[in-house]
């Protein structure tokens, strides 16, 4: 038990989620999270989150799949077990590409969907809250991480926020 | 600036244009005079550009068909640049006519197969005598070399007349008729596609409906400016589609026609997508420049980095795609490793090593590496580069497919070249810049217009 707890306001329109987004961080608010049933452009400038880094994942694990390739192929053909295909030489560049780039592009969609459900935390037989069931279908949720120790005064100034800022239900729960 | 600001095709820009174009005839004059470039070369240059920038135009005409076609609503606030670019069209479509008809007219010898002395099984002794003394000289420039299927060859080792005479002795028959030294079993067989009479009807059709389409697309978008009717739209449906259609054919006829008929008797299936894309990924690559120039000089403000973004994962996806064609070409080419097929490439690694390796190595992977980032693509300085490389080296591409097979031997890139091309750009330039100045810049009763001013990617 942890203690740890969130506090969420419900929106039921993403223009009006979108603002609200922009305000509550203008008054200094740190938003924890922001979950909508579909996407909403803008929204991540808006949360001033940074681009991913799962294209550059992207780039490493298809460079390792290229090195990877190339280097077995090159090992086999050339070192291990040299076989001469209709006089072509050992070292045939031109007739590898087609495994190299099959090979680039497993490695790369592989590692990326790997790294894709790691970073989201998502794997056979993870329990995820749903904060609101109606966040799956029309409702837009702002979230605040709060814990046991978070003074009153606090969680009524990001009541507060919320409310100007346009959130139509707030909610606290725990997380535990 | 409002959003009806037309562009300001002012005395500098036309100067400029004309200099550009000056300088370039003055290249090739000197190249013509000076013996530099002799009349194969000429004309050979003259192909190379008239289809490169025939294309740049054409493709410009795909650009806004497919578009239009898929309600793409993004394109809506770039689409007046590929519409200028379509203006230079029927001037292309001149240029090819010049050429393609200066083979039929036997003004030029580019199209080996159209001497339809090479057809002919049996010819009497008057004929043979008559080609061989019109083709005493520079007959070396049109027997294709390493294919090894060449009677013409053999015999022109050997001083005309005594082949001639041992011709006439074994098969002189009852009519006089020989047996032709100079019979092309191949150009026989495909003569019933490369004649003189449909190629010429094949190329007029093909430039008869781009020019049309692409002057009527241009002409609805203009008059849906001026009335802001609807009608106008739906009309520019229906072109759009019969161009696609239309250009599903006929982009890949004009490769075989234009390009790949140059060598008669090598060819490759997927030829025609090869130049299509060719052309494709250089067109994109003019439209950006044009965009990222007007909005320099504070025209389009709207347009951002939202719409450069897409256009630089076009020409990011499309190089990948030209690729994926060049290596395919070159592989079962290599593979298989028939000389029918090889000649083709070995001509061109023998005298162009350099320009077929910078071929390759730019037109992939400049555009590869350096527009993989999101970054990349929407920074307007790296984009004018990696749009300015490619429209030069895809220029190259088309360079290498068709000098090797009508100059034989090396003809490096040189001043007469360059002039040749400079010239050209010139007029496309000088055409396209009118056109922009015609017409707002924003087609402001264009349905997606709102659409792509919020376009966000």
């Amino acid at each position: 038990m942890s203690g740890k707890k969130v506090l969420f306001g419900l929106f039921d329109d993403e223009h009006v989620l979108l603002d609200a987004v922009k305000g509550v961080r203008a008054e200094g608010f740190k938003i924890t999270e922001v979950m909508t049933p579909f996407p909403v452009h803008g929204l991540d400038e808006a949360m001033g989150l940074r681009m991913t880094k799962l294209h550059s994942a992207g780039f490493l694990f298809g460079a390792t799949g290229t090195l990877t390739a190339l280097g077995f192929i090159t090992w086999i053909s050339t070192v291990n077990y040299p076989i001469n295909y209709g006089g072509k030489p050992y070292f045939s560049l031109p007739a590898w590409i087609p495994i190299t780039f099959e090979l680039t592009v497993l490695f790369a969609a592989v590692g990326m969907t790997l790294t894709y459900l790691y970073l989201n935390r998502l794997a056979p037989g993870i329990k995820h809250r749903i904060l609101d069931e109606r966040i799956t279908s029309h409702m837009f949720a702002m979230s605040f991480e709060i814990d046991a120790d978070t003074s009153d005064a606090r969680k009524a100034e990001i009541r507060k926020a919320l409310e100007a800022n346009g959130a139509v239900e707030i909610h606290e729960q725990d997380l535990d | 600036m409002s959003s009806t600001t037309k562009f300001d095709f002012t005395s500098t820009h036309k100067r400029n244009f004309i200099i550009l174009f000056v300088i370039g005839m003055m290249a090739v004059l000197t190249g013509v005079f000076t013996g530099q470039a002799d009349a194969q070369k000429t004309w050979a240059n003259l192909l190379v550009n008239a289809v490169f920038f025939t294309g740049l135009s054409a493709l410009a005409v795909f650009f806004l068909a497919a578009h239009q076609i898929a309600f793409a609503g993004w394109h809506a606030l770039v689409k007046r640049v590929p519409e200028a670019m379509t203006s230079f069209l029927w001037i292309g479509a001149i240029c090819i006519l010049v050429v393609t008809g200066g083979t039929i007219g036997n003004y030029n010898n580019l199209y080996h197969w159209s001497d339809t002395f090479l057809i002919k099984e049996k010819v009497t002794m008057a004929e043979l005598e008559a080609y061989e003394k019109e083709h005493a000289h520079g007959h070396e420039m049109e027997g294709d070399h390493e294919s090894g299927e060449h009677h013409g060859e053999e015999h022109s080792m050997l001083s005309n007349g005594t082949v001639v005479l041992a011709s006439a002795g074994s098969e002189g028959g009852e009519s006089g008729m020989i047996d032709n030294p100079y019979y092309d079993e191949i150009l026989d067989g495909k003569s019933a596609y490369l004649n003189d009479a449909f190629f010429m009807t094949r190329t007029i059709i093909y430039l008869v409906l781009w020019v049309f389409i692409g002057y009527q697309l241009r002409r609805f978008s203009i008059k849906e400016e001026e009335t802001g009717e609807k009608m106008w739209f739906q009309k520019t449906r229906t072109w759009a589609a019969v161009f696609l259609v239309v250009w599903a054919v006929s982009s890949s006829m004009m490769a075989w026609d234009w390009v790949m008929s140059l060598d008669p008797h090598w060819y490759s299936t997927l030829f025609g997508w090869y130049n299509f894309i060719s052309l494709w990924v250089a067109s994109l690559s003019v439209v950006i420049l044009l965009i990222i120039y007007l909005k320099r000089n504070g025209y389009m403000p709207q347009t951002n980095e939202n719409h450069l973004h897409d256009l630089g994962k076009y020409i990011f996806g499309f190089s990948v795609f030209w690729t994926y064609l060049w290596f395919s070409q070159f592989m079962l080419i290599w593979y298989g490793n028939i000389p029918e097929e090889t000649a083709w490439f070995l001509e061109r690694k023998r005298e162009y090593n350099f320009l077929f390796g910078a071929n390759l190595a730019v037109n992939f992977l400049v555009p590869f590496l350096v527009l993989m980032r999101r970054d990349a693509k929407r920074n307007f300085t790296v984009l004018t580069v990696v749009a300015s490389l490619l429209i030069v080296f895809h220029w190259v591409d088309f360079y290498l497919m068709i000098i090797p097979s009508t100059v034989h031997g090396a003809a490096p890139i040189g001043y007469f070249e360059i002039g040749m091309a400079l010239a050209f750009a010139g007029v496309f330039l000088y055409s396209t810049f009118r056109a922009l100045s015609k017409v707002s810049l924003v087609p402001q009763h264009n349905p997606f217009i709102q659409e792509s001013i919020e376009h966000h990617i």
